[in-house]
């Protein structure tokens, strides 16, 4: 998308004040109001679909399989595909290897866990089907919820068997099953959510549009745990402006207040979705 | 008449075909005196820089330090087709040789194991979809820490390549990503690109201990647990702004991103001294084998041949 | 006020109807929408009956077996020369034309319409510029005011300095000129009320939704000028005195000052922060009439402005339920 000298102007002009204005009159913490939905596959074993005002929409699916702990190098495996983008891009590059990578250390050690050797792996799969803007908001909220919704088979046989090997068996009911991260018999788990902040002189925005993205410095790329507080991976990364310069390591500073002011209120809006529609299953 | 055929490129005639088996990988008791040398809080004590090492490139530079070695190299600004652009474009291709530990690391830690020549060809032969993905996010960080630095509105219609090469490497990744960074700036100033600083940048690892965390530059020891592993890198001359940056570890808060920002601005401060006098020696010696050609016209030839021994000083 | 709002999607869980709820109504029914069974007995009617009762047709529906009708866009004919529709719009007769006019679909550009566009190329003697139409418009070197006035000529140095005119990413205001053959508009800005835009805020919507007029410059409460392009593309900037609304005022003997080379300055005025703040809230007044699909036009623009003076920041119009309120106040009012 290109712009006139006269609107970038105007626009960075706006955003550069001290109390900024966004084109859209939003407070540099308030998101754009977001639709979703969770656990509308019926075949898989958790899934989410988000949708943004301006046309973006996501969806992720999660299936588990039994696997053998020994034998993988890991077990979450993240595939994220963006609509008409080539899946060896850097921006799909930075979006599942950071996803992996901050899953996996947050998980602890038996959410997973179903015995001695056997453990279920999960796969998810975010199709970003359209996003003008940055897709990192909207696939992290969209794996968040799916995640949330993920729900695990009741396991029935022994949970002992590195002596004598046994085949994992589970109970038919599925409404035995248990929610990922919820099970009383393993550690209590959240998975970290993702956000990518708009940089435009001192100040920084929550959820950018297309055009403040490219009136911007950089992007500041950063997640929550499930407590709110700040994890890695933390970048600068690029989001089609025009980088006059580095950033002031102030601004680091304030994107870690923005954050952490910012967390509660979006980690409480995506429970009470995936409550509201756990609701309306039963 | 000699008849030779001509439909084959022949090697030379004393050539000898290329063999796996030669290839002699450092073992790990030289990377130990290497990591032993280095004091905790300091960057490593010896680092060799040289520019101009390409000579087809527009500019080029080579980065050695400990087990890090690589080598930037610039294309550019040249002009590109198809649609009118008012700046340049940057794009950054990585590649990690195979040989080099980082690449072999992520092959579960092969790299501290003595690996015969059979699992050597065959991790050659096929190039594991991680380290794939390491060299794009090197490549991504590379772009995004340089690109501030240049006068991208000076080069309409064109774009600058950059190529780096990281031949060999400790086992962290973060401190090659640092070295790529300045070598990458060193190549651009070498190519005689518009730049508004020279990017440099640090790579710390910090550890948390029971009752005090602990910071490491050692190139060759990797995160565990809940360790933080960073690269930041700065314009340190003009403002000691932050270009680049890539923290990766589980929490950090705010008082350890501190840290880490203090000790990775101290880094490159450091880095971006020995630059500029590595620059300035350089020049110097090109200037007097000018010099020196002009005043003895055909006997210059001689000296400059002397000044290049001295260019591969190491530089303290 | 909140930092996000997630809400579940309307219709998102909504059960399968019934099935009698999908069947379609019987062809005995008394719908509106009904498809008659072609009667040779029916008697002619002068100037041809139509045969959809209500203006909305599909692609592939019968219009009028009638050959009085001349077919315009939207309509063709098969060898039994009765008319059909070939798009989902409304039926339009303007004396024996008959043309279907589509819902949704892009811009087709007529001649004297005030459109806003974006140069996308610069070429020989000309701009290709982007208004949002099948095909992007052109902008001759000969249809644009140069600067130094009406008695300024053209000249070599002109062509080769065009991008110091307009350049790639640039928006102007200008009037459809002429139409090729392939449905390609000509523009032309010779006139102060047209050219460069600056000192305001771009945004798109579709050109379904701007109610056609004479004039399409409005003069809005808070010192903000508006440009409604029949093409969807609508620019908001502050009032000044050169401005869109401005240039009626000027005389004919002070256009050759006015059109200095600041014409096609990228500079903008100081705009103090009250009209930027303005500017983002009519442009969020006209994206919330966009959300309920409501025409606009300057009279509903103003009510929705005033509408959302209720709340107190501009910002709160991005919630959906805001949105669905201030259109509701739009469409009561008028």
């Amino acid at each position: 998308m290109k712009f006139s000298p006269a609107e970038i102007s105007y626009l960075r002009n706006s955003l550069e004040l001290p109390s900024p204005i966004r084109p859209d009159g939003r407070s540099s913490q308030q998101y754009r109001p977001l639709e979703a939905t969770t656990d509308f596959l019926p075949t898989a074993n958790g899934s989410a679909r988000v949708r943004t005002s301006d046309g973006g929409e996501c969806i992720v699916g999660v299936k588990a399989r039994v696997v053998k702990a020994a034998s993988e190098s890991s077990l979450i495996n993240i595939d994220v595909d963006i609509a008409g983008v080539r899946d060896d891009s850097s921006a799909v590059v930075l979006l599942s290897s950071t996803l992996q990578t901050a899953i996996q250390a947050s998980l602890p050690e038996n959410a997973l866990k179903l015995t001695d050797v056997y453990s279920f792996k999960l796969f998810i799969d975010a199709l970003v089907i359209s996003q003008p803007s940055n897709p990192f908001n909207i696939t992290s909220l969209a794996t968040y919820l799916a995640l949330k919704s993920t729900r695990l088979p009741k396991l029935v046989s022994a949970t002992d068997d590195a002596e004598a090997a046994e085949i994992p068996v589970f109970d038919d009911d599925w409404d035995q099953s248990t929610f990922l991260g919820q099970d009383e018999t393993r550690q209590k788990w959240s998975p970290p959510i993702f956000t990518v902040m708009a940089v435009v002189g001192n100040n920084l925005f929550v959820d950018p549009s297309v055009e403040e993205e490219f009136v911007s410095d950089a992007g500041i790329l950063a997640g929550w745990s499930a407590d709110g507080k700040v994890i890695a991976p933390i970048r600068i990364i690029d989001l089609g402006g025009k980088r006059n310069g580095g950033l002031k390591s102030t601004l680091i500073y304030k994107a870690y207040s923005l954050l952490q002011s910012t967390a509660p209120d979006v980690i409480e809006a995506l429970n009470a979705i995936g409550d509201q529609d756990s609701l309306s299953i039963f | 008449m000699n008849i030779t055929d001509r439909r084959r490129v022949l090697g030379p005639s004393d050539a000898q075909p290329f063999s796996l088996s030669n290839v002699v990988l450092a073992d790990d008791q030289n990377m130990a005196d290497v990591a032993e040398s280095l004091s905790d809080d300091q960057i490593p004590t010896k680092i060799y820089l040289k520019s101009g090492v390409v000579n087809n490139a527009s500019g080029s530079a080579y980065y050695e330090s400990g087990a890090i070695k690589l080598i930037a190299t610039v294309y550019g600004p040249r002009p590109i087709r198809g649609l009118f652009t008012t700046s340049a474009k940057l794009s950054v291709e990585t590649r990690i040789l195979p040989i080099s530990v980082l690449s072999l690391s992520t092959f579960s830690n092969l790299a501290s194991t003595s690996i015969s020549t059979q699992t050597l060809s065959n991790i050659v032969a096929s190039k594991s979809s991680q380290s794939s993905v390491l060299e794009k996010n090197i490549s991504s960080f590379i772009n995004e820490a340089i690109l501030p630095s240049i006068f991208v509105d000076n080069y309409p219609k064109s774009s600058i390549d950059v190529s780096l090469t990281i031949i060999s490497s400790g086992k962290n990744s973060k401190s090659v990503i640092a070295a790529a960074t300045t070598a990458t700036s060193m190549a651009l100033v070498d190519a005689g690109i518009e730049l508004k600083d020279v990017v440099t940048a640090g790579s710390v690892l910090l550890s948390r201990g029971n009752d005090n965390t602990t910071f490491t530059m050692d190139p060759n020891v990797i995160p565990q647990g809940d360790d933080v592993d960073a690269v930041i890198a700065y314009t340190s001359m003009i403002d000691d702004s932050i270009t680049g940056l890539w923290v990766e570890g589980n929490k950090v808060d705010e008082d350890e991103m501190k840290q880490l920002m203090d000790k990775t601005r101290l880094m490159s401060r450091n880095l971006r001294n020995i630059v500029n006098e590595m620059l300035i020696s350089e020049f110097q010696q090109k200037e007097t084998i000018a010099r020196n050609l002009q005043v003895s016209g055909s006997g210059g030839e001689k000296e400059k041949k002397n000044n290049e021994d001295e260019d591969d000083q190491m530089t303290e | 006020m909140g930092v996000i709002s997630i809400t579940v999607p309307q219709g998102a869980r909504a059960e399968v109807a019934n099935e009698e709820d999908l069947i379609y109504e019987d062809a005995d029914s008394d719908s509106d929408v009904e498809m008659r069974e072609f009667n040779d007995n029916e008697e002619e009617n002068i100037g041809g009956s139509l045969y959809v009762a209500n203006d909305l047709v599909t692609p592939g529906e019968l219009v009028t077996e009638e050959t009085v009708w001349m077919r315009g866009h939207g309509t063709y004919t098969t060898v039994n020369d009765k008319t059909y529709s070939s798009v989902a719009g409304t039926i339009t007769k303007v004396n024996k034309l008959l043309s279907v006019t589509p819902i949704r679909g892009r811009y087709s550009p007529e001649i004297g319409d005030h459109i806003v566009g974006r140069i996308t190329e610069v070429g020989q003697k000309r701009w290709k510029v982007d208004i949002g139409a099948k095909q992007d418009a052109v902008l001759m070197l000969g249809s644009i005011n140069l600067p130094g006035g009406i008695l300024r000529r053209k000249s070599e140095s002109d062509e080769l300095q065009m991008r110091q005119f307009l350049k790639e990413g640039d928006l102007l205001n200008a009037e459809v000129q002429a139409l090729f053959s392939d449905g390609a508009a000509s523009l032309h800005t010779r006139s102060l009320r047209y050219g460069k835009l600056r000192n305001g805020y771009f945004l798109s919507i579709p050109a379904s939704l701007v109610i056609r007029q004479k004039n399409h410059v409005y003069r809005l409460p808070g010192n903000v000028d508006l440009i409604l392009g029949v093409n969807g593309y609508v620019w908001l900037s502050k009032r000044t005195s050169t401005g869109p609304s401005g240039a009626d005022n000027v005389t004919i003997t002070r256009l050759e000052e006015e059109a200095g080379l600041e014409i096609y300055s990228d500079k903008n005025e100081e705009i103090p922060g009250s009209i930027r703040e303005a500017i983002a809230r009519y442009s969020n007044c006209i994206r919330a009439l966009v959300y309920k699909e409501v025409g606009i036009n300057e009279s509903r623009l103003i009510t929705a402005y005033e509408a959302s003076l209720v709340y107190e920041n501009a910002g709160e119009l991005v919630d959906n339920e805001v949105k669905d309120a201030i259109a509701a106040e739009v469409i009561a009012e008028s």
